[in-house]
């Protein structure tokens, strides 16, 4: 996979992540959960980006196709 | 054991068939305060995890294939199908007012990264003067990162008009100069789609990442 693929993944996985764990209904405020390896994604993705410039900027993101978020 | 919510819906729409969930938990329908539930009998959610994440998220996934529903953060789990009920019935109001706002709409998602923002540490092995001059510069560009970030949410916002039914802007963390999410009817979003990789060439040198569609976990008051 080329860099620029590993980071578009790396962004749908962040994307996932912060909307399962960081939004959606709370019905229930009292439940407390942990998280294992998330964190992990973060810091993956802090490096993948710092490796944005390098791959030209007029070249914008295409959109994924569905099922690819 | 008990009763793991992944999302809720219309009441009458179908029920998922073979569908498994977190840890492998079969996936039931359960039509209860006049909404309909997708649930899996199970323990209390285990610490969250990317496979139990993803798990999760395929759930609310296939629940999105014919109606839009209320999709559920990770972990809300009910001890008895009363109290699952109960919880329901206090927010009815709240939920009844979100479905409507997220009808036949699925989410998109648009991160903004600034190539050329650093957020440096302040340097090290320097002490007074300088070093609380270098975290007010810090803290100054933030501020500026920020009402750049404000103003291209805004920008991209007038660029779509009304193709975008509702828009919402966060901080995205992890080096992004924004992040936004934005409701689309499902009837645009081809026209969305089309629309919106036009618009960085009107933003020089930021980079733009976009996802989607998602089922609209941005547009649920987070206590419904």
């Amino acid at each position: 996979m080329n860099s620029r693929a590993a980071l578009d993944e790396r962004v749908s996985l962040v994307e996932l992540v912060d909307r399962v764990l960081d939004r959606g209904v709370v019905l229930r405020g009292d439940v407390t959960i942990s998280v294992a390896g998330v964190d992990l994604v973060y810091l993956q993705l802090h490096l993948l980006l710092s490796g944005v410039e390098a791959l030209g900027r007029k070249d914008p993101t295409p959109l994924p196709g569905p099922g690819d978020a | 054991m008990g009763l793991y919510l992944y999302c809720v819906g219309p009441a009458g729409t179908p029920a998922p068939d073979g569908l498994e969930g977190v840890d492998g938990h079969a996936v039931d329908c359960l039509d209860l305060a006049g909404l309909r539930l997708w649930v899996s009998d199970m323990g209390p959610a285990e610490p969250a995890t990317v496979e139990r994440v993803r798990a999760h998220a395929g759930v609310v996934e296939a629940a999105s294939a014919r109606i839009t529903p209320l999709p559920m953060r990770y972990g809300q789990w009910f001890e008895t199908e009363s109290a699952l009920r109960a919880a329901l019935e206090d927010r009815r109001e709240e939920l009844a007012r979100s479905l409507a706002q997220v009808r036949d709409a699925l989410e998109f998602g648009v991160r903004v990264v600034d190539p050329e923002a650093r957020r440096d540490a302040p340097p090290d092995g320097t002490s007074g003067r300088a070093y609380l001059e270098a975290l007010a510069r810090r803290e100054r560009e933030a501020a500026k990162a920020r009402e750049r970030g404000q103003r291209v949410a805004e920008a991209l916002g007038a660029f779509l008009g009304g193709l975008v039914r509702a828009q919402r802007v966060r901080d995205g963390g992890a080096d992004t100069l924004v992040a936004i999410d934005h409701l689309v009817a499902r009837h645009d979003t081809g026209n969305y789609r089309r629309r919106i990789e036009e618009f960085p060439e009107r933003e020089a040198g930021l980079r733009f990442f976009f996802t989607g569609p998602w089922p609209p976990y941005g547009f649920v008051d987070e206590e419904a």
